[in-house]
């Protein structure tokens, strides 16, 4: 839900933008309280991509994480964590 | 630098009901046990841990909440060795025994035993639609993971939609949290919940849980599409609305809304057992397949046992059960529990499962997708959200004489992305099926490591020139 949440206690940087999140959130969550839904573009034909399973398995989460590609669902926030939308499309 | 390994008298995979009840069942009969699970938590999907503040401040009323702490607590108190955060990737069987491949905080650690129990639980399967790839479509059981873990969802307008029992449960906690579905799609009928009531009214906590969640709906005056489906989804960078559709009448209908969240049953997962060789069947609830194994969880390949949703959906109460039995069977089978012994301590368990069968039995029927309807997917559905293989790319293959999947695999490339195939392959099987009275077993793509996608550098770890080995010169 795109409401505001009552401890932001932490802060990653998503494509040079700070947002806010709480710990123990997954960067997944953390962006789609954002209302950032659009991860990613698929390989072949160019059409944006989400999160979509939320459990490791699909791989639609995918996203360059402090500089290696990894599953934003599966991956918990941590301070100053660096994530990359841009660039991210393979 | 050589990777770590360890050496215990059995593995376990997933620390889900069945896994972890599996460890625990065999360390206490003496074995030396290892259990790992990619969480950060033991639980599994059902049991999964409350991480944010948030969701750790909401009351443990649900039942759910609570098994799943309990469960925490046994595997403390019994000082189980797990390896949390850590994915298994491969799987081999050796003459000595077992080796499993594992990568996690501490690097690539293999684990060696002489038996392995495989308990990694199910993946969700989800009926494709044109635009279930749209940004904000979600399954429904991510919804659960959210909930369980973060205690959110996403949206501001959503739509549940899919089948069986989690369609209620999803629905009803994004009522209680302030975040009331537009509507409910259900493929079921009210005829079909009802002939599932007798099954449920076997477990009387879990129906009295989803009577509340109904009730919940019911005063929220959430609009309930029964007998509907989600035909179609539009929108570009994100989800703009979702079209239904009857399935007694045809009729559609469109509705505005930024997140969905859809699934129909689930499926189980079978990596690990496909690439061991395992023998499969067709598994007559999920209509996709299982794993073949005997009560205790014995499967075709000596010292392999199954358990869980992995072995044949039947949910969490079950999997508790024949985890410990598989677990019980394994310290059997190495020497460490007489026969006597196995028999006095399998009898609980064993009436469990004849008593939980009915619940089991119901809540399936209830999630089985119907192959017709996965095969009449539009020709533009996307099948293989990786490649972006379309169903009309499948059936120009088939045409071209594909008539397995492995074929297709090498025709369109689907299931060559880095899901594996673990989202597409049952419905690509079942598109073949469909169209060509395929045998089940033609339908399975060939099983290859790593079964989770690995960086090469995570996988070699950190190494200088010393540690490059320097072979023998040739004699000249
Ligand atoms: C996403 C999801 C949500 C669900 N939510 C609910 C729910 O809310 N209520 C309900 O009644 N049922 C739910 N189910 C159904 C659920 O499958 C069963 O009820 C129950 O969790 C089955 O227990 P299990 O021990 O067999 O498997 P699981 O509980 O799924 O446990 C399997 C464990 O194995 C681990 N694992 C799998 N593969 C690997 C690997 N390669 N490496 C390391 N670890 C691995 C997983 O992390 C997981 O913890 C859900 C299923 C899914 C897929
Ligand atoms: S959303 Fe599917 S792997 Fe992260």
């Amino acid at each position: 839900m795109h409401r505001k949440m009552a401890a932001r206690e932490l802060s990653i940087q998503v494509d040079g933008k700070t947002i806010g999140c709480e710990p123990g959130q997954s960067v997944a969550s953390a962006l789609l309280a954002q209302g950032i839904y659009r991860f990613r573009t698929s390989p072949n034909d160019h059409l944006p991509r989400g999160p979509f399973c939320m459990m490791g398995a699909c791989q639609e989460c995918a996203i360059l994480i402090d500089g290696s590609i990894r599953r934003a669902c599966q991956t918990e926030v941590a301070e100053g964590m660096r994530v990359c939308l841009k660039g991210a499309s393979a | 630098m050589t990777p770590r390994t360890e050496i215990a008298d059995l593995i376990v995979i997933g620390a889900g009901p069945a896994g972890a009840n599996a460890a625990l069942a065999a360390h206490n009969a003496g074995l030396k046990v290892v259990l790992v699970d990619e969480a950060a938590q033991p639980g599994g999907q059902v049991w999964r841990a409350p991480i944010t503040a948030k969701a750790k401040q909401s009351p443990v009323k649900d039942i759910d909440r609570k098994m799943g702490d309990a469960l925490r607590q046994q595997l403390v108190s019994a000082n189980i060795h797990i390896l949390t955060d850590t994915q298994v990737w491969s799987a081999d069987r050796q003459p000595e025994g077992f080796e499993v491949g594992t990568i996690g905080e501490a690097g690539t650690v293999f684990l060696r035993a002489p038996r392995l129990i495989a308990a990694p639980g199910a993946y969700e399967r989800i009926l494709p639609f044109p635009g279930w790839t749209i940004p904000g479509v979600f399954g429904l059981a991510a919804a659960t993971a959210l909930l369980k873990a973060e205690k959110t969802l996403p949206g501001r307008r959503i739509i549940v939609a899919g089948q069986g029992p989690l369609l209620i449960a999803v629905a009803a906690q994004a009522v209680a949290l302030g975040l009331r579905p537009v509507a409910i799609v259900d493929a079921a009928s009210r005829a079909d919940w009802a002939k599932s009531l007798a099954g449920y009214a076997r477990q009387p906590r879990q129906l009295a849980r989803g009577m509340r969640w109904m009730a919940q709906l019911t005063r929220a005056r959430v609009p309930y599409y029964r007998q509907h489906e989600v035909s179609s989804a539009t929108g570009a960078d994100s989800l703009a609305g979702v079209t239904l559709r009857s399935l007694k009448s045809g009729e559609t209908r469109t509705i505005d809304v930024d997140t969905l969240f859809v699934g129909n049953g689930l499926t189980p997962a079978d990596e690990v057992f496909r690439l061991l060789g395992a023998d499969q069947e067709p598994c007559p609830i999920s209509g996709t397949q299982r794993v073949v194994c005997d009560e205790l969880g014995r499967c075709s390949v000596p010292g392999l046992y199954a358990a869980g949703d992995a072995a044949g959906i039947r949910g969490a109460l079950p999997a508790l059960h024949q985890g410990r039995i598989a677990g019980l069977a394994a310290a059997h089978d190495a020497g460490a529990l007489s026969g006597a012994a196995l028999s006095a301590a399998l009898a609980s368990s064993s009436r469990a499962l004849t008593q939980l069968q009915p619940f089991a039995d119901a809540s399936c029927r209830l999630m089985r997708l119907s192959g017709q309807r996965v095969a009449a997917a539009p020709d533009d559905t996307i099948i293989c959200r990786c490649e972006d293989v379309r169903a009309g790319d499948i059936r120009k293959a088939i045409n071209q004489g594909a008539v397995d999947i492995n074929q297709l695999k090498h025709f369109t490339r689907l299931g060559m992305g880095p899901c594996q195939g673990r989202i597409c392959a049952v419905n690509a099987a079942e598109i073949i099926r469909q169209e060509t009275g395929a045998a089940v077993n033609s339908t399975r793509l060939t099983p290859r490591g790593p079964i989770r996608p690995l960086e090469t550098a995570q996988l070699i770890g950190e190494f200088g020139y010393s540690d490059i080995p320097i072979p023998k010169p040739a004699p000249l």
